[in-house]
């Protein structure tokens, strides 16, 4: 009897409940992949949604592709709403679209430079806390416009956008930009102190305009290159610092950042000829963990040490060198004191904690009464570097 | 619902669901309230604490020629030993498990059902709770035997692979934010094992093969495994101070389940696990109500008791919701304090049989 009971109640369970609250009909959804926010009128914020066209992805029965309204890219359509708050703004798009929206598959939050930071910081902690934003999603600040980049991406070699946008922030292969995901930096802007750095998102053409950090005589970077497109790009990063934006880092700060923390893999640098110094040479750079940092609180100091696997790039042995081993060995050197550079320009120019390294500390304390009394701001400034990067 | 034919097997699953399940609710956050960094260590201080207390209880009240937990008590002080214990139990029994249904309500309701109405998700464990206590003690065993080793293993394994992504650094400074006022928040904490107190309603007085002591504190260690796991989890992937603010721990990490693109979003997983076991636990709940209210007030039906005492805790479920999550929250602790003192009070007066021969 209890059997017949509880099957019977099993039976109308999934015939009468299947429509209940919580439906969701796929092909009644329209799916948001990314997000840019910029700044508007008064206290109005422009927010621009960039919604999938899956139709618009599959080609017709011709061969060609639909057109969707984004400005060359027919697998998304952009829209601008500009409103006073992101939920206003969000339940705007219903006046004109008759699906639900639903930011399951976002996967890519743009801010404009030119908002407020701590509108950055409320809305960032404002996504992360909604139920359908997944928290691997990846963020990036525009120097302009926000819109502008969104409307500008044209993924090459790939007709789904919100696999371009996956791809593009969260596969280590970009070496000259940071990547970062939405539940790192809530973390870090909501702890009072934590500075944190984002990529930057804008167009091909405007590479040249980022400020360029401290160099080292031979050292070769990547700031005279210009990519002959004005398509959306990913490159260099801002620093935050205690939840304001304070400055910008290159192209090749970044890939230093990528090569310590262990972002990226895989990186090829190139040097001038000691010898002959028209001439480059390049090697190729992999690491297998991030780099150690350990701090000596004594003696005022930082080291950071990195193994790495380098090889030269080359089919022969450059003139002047007796080995590949001085040769790799004077590449090292170079990496050394370009590292030194970086790591001295984020503690001293722009006093920039990018690595954390307040919390390499953290050990040291017992209680976080002492630790969080503790000055880290003066140790980091007067700090001194030691850099050892290894050819293992 | 007689528990005199459960086997070990079936004791230590239901010990493990006992002591872990509150992995699901907010109360593993305690530990973070009181200590910040410090929760893992504390954690482990708390279930030492515990272990310590639980070893003391069942070395005294779980023997082979034990008798009910209720006898010994009319035993040791009469009837009104007896009389004290069931409405203590009751109490305790009664408002743990509204705050259960309320917190897994809560729960389905933030991993899957946003729009619905809180009525309608608590609804479904009420009917589902109600219609299991109807079954036996045994069946209930068996379902957790085959539930509960599965379902912790998935959540081990999910919270070990959010813990290697997350950063030690975090766990650090080593004793957080205690303090001597701080200290005391540590019984509080407790109250995250407090449902363990129910196996002295669930161990058999009979037919007992193997030692019971030692399937309930194994069960216990298991348990508290996880719980530690959890904080420990919990504390190194979200930095202090952000991770006091949160809420539903567990949901929170098993949403940072990433194992690339192709395997994500395994957080649905956790809506099946959080509503079997908390269906599990409640009919648990709902069957030893029904029992002691059987004794208490003299129901001959099994049927009758049950009916009544599901209405009442959904009810007090949807009462205490969030809103009132503290209230709940402090007076399941009260409840939870005066069943272990009437507990400890029995086992210190209560006298050790000499074992015979021919007993066991």
């Amino acid at each position: 009897m209890k059997t017949k009971i509880f099957s019977l109640f099993l039976f109308f369970s999934t015939v009468f409940l299947t429509g209940c609250y919580d439906l969701k009909e796929i092909d009644e959804t329209a799916y948001i992949v990314a997000l840019g926010i910029d700044g508007g009128d008064e206290n109005n914020f422009s927010y621009t949604f960039q919604f999938s066209s899956p139709l618009a992805i599959i080609e017709t029965p011709n061969g060609e592709k639909k057109e969707g309204s984004g400005e060359g890219n027919p697998s998304v359509t952009t829209l601008t709403i500009t409103a006073p708050d992101f939920y206003i703004a969000k339940n705007m798009t219903n006046n004109f679209l008759s699906k639900n929206v639903d930011m399951s598959h976002l996967k890519l939050i743009v801010f404009s430079a030119k908002v407020d930071e701590s509108v950055i910081t409320k809305h960032s902690q404002l996504l992360l806390r909604e139920r359908e934003v997944r928290p691997h999603i990846s963020i990036a600040i525009s120097p302009d416009s926000a819109s502008d980049y969104l409307k500008k991406v044209n993924p090459e070699l790939e007709s789904n956008t919100s696999k371009y946008y996956e791809l593009m922030s969260l596969r280590s292969n970009n070496v000259y930009a940071k990547s970062q995901k939405l539940h790192d930096f809530v973390d870090s802007v909501t702890i009072k102190n934590h500075d944190t750095a984002l990529p930057i998102a804008t167009s091909g053409k405007k590479l040249k305009d980022f400020p360029e950090d401290s160099r080292v005589s031979q050292w070769i970077t990547p700031a005279s290159s210009e990519i002959a497109t004005d398509h959306s790009i990913l490159c260099g990063m801002v620093v935050f610092r205690g939840g304001k934006l304070t400055s910008a880092m290159d192209a090749d700060s970044s890939m230093l950042f990528n090569f310590l923390s262990h972002d990226v893999e895989n990186l090829v640098v190139s040097v001038k000829d000691k010898y002959n110094p028209n001439e480059t040479l390049s090697f190729r750079i992999l690491t297998s963990r991030p780099a150690r940092f350990s701090i000596n609180l004594d003696k005022n100091q930082i080291s950071v040490t990195q193994k790495c696997e380098i090889s030269f790039l080359g089919s022969h042995l450059p003139d002047g060198y007796p080995s590949k081993q001085a040769l790799c060995d004077y590449a090292l050197n170079i990496l050394n004191a370009r590292v030194s550079d970086f790591l001295l320009s984020a503690s001293r120019t722009q006093n920039a904690d990018i690595f954390n390294l307040r919390d390499c500390i953290r050990k040291d304390f017992l209680f976080w009464e002492d630790w969080n009394n503790f000055d880290f701001d003066t140790f980091y400034k007067t700090a001194n570097f030691t850099v050892d990067i290894k050819n293992t | 619902m007689s528990t005199d034919n459960i086997s070990t097997s079936q004791l230590l699953s239901l010990g493990v669901s006992l002591s872990a399940y509150r992995i699901f609710t907010n109360l593993p956050l305690s530990f973070t309230h009181f200590f910040g960094t410090g929760a893992p260590l504390f954690s482990v201080i708390a279930g030492l604490i515990f272990f310590a207390v639980l070893f003391f209880l069942t070395k005294k009240l779980c023997h082979s020629n034990s008798e009910n937990i209720f006898s010994t008590a009319e035993k040791t002080f009469g009837k009104f030993g007896k009389y004290t214990l069931f409405i203590l139990f009751w109490v305790y029994i009664f408002l743990s498990s509204a705050f259960l249904l309320s917190e897994f309500t809560e729960f389905a309701k933030l991993v899957a059902f946003p729009l619905s109405p809180r009525w309608f998700v608590a609804i479904f464990f009420v009917i589902a709770a109600a219609l299991a206590a109807l079954s036996s003690f045994d069946a209930l065993g068996k379902i957790s035997t085959l539930f509960v080793p599965l379902f912790t293993g998935i959540i081990i394994f999910f919270l070990a692979t959010v813990l290697f992504q997350s950063k030690p650094e975090n766990l650090f400074p080593v004793l957080g934010t205690a303090k001597a006022e701080t200290l005391p928040g540590i019984f509080s904490c407790l109250l995250i094992f407090s449902d363990m107190l129910l196996i002295f309603l669930v161990m058999p007085s009979k037919n007992i093969k193997k030692p019971v002591q030692k399937t309930i504190l194994r069960a216990f260690i298991s348990g508290f495994f996880v719980v530690f796991l959890l904080v420990l989890t919990y504390t190194a992937k979200i930095p202090y101070p952000l991770s006091k603010e949160e809420s539903f721990p567990l949901y929170l990490l098993v949403k940072e389940v990433y194992y690339g693109r192709f395997f994500q979003r395994i957080d649905a997983i956790i809506l099946l696990i959080s509503a079997l076991w908390g269906m599990m636990a409640l009919s648990l709940n709902i069957g030893l109500l029904a029992g002691l209210s059987k004794a208490l007030f003299g129901i001959k039906s099994h049927f009758i008791s049950i009916f009544p005492i599901s209405t009442s805790m959904f009810f007090a479920a949807l009462f205490l919701s969030s809103s009132l999550a503290h209230l709940s929250q402090f007076l399941l602790g009260l409840a939870a304090a005066a069943l272990f003192a009437g507990i400890l009070v029995l086992a210190i007066f209560t006298k050790r049989r000499r074992q015979t021969p021919n007993e066991n």
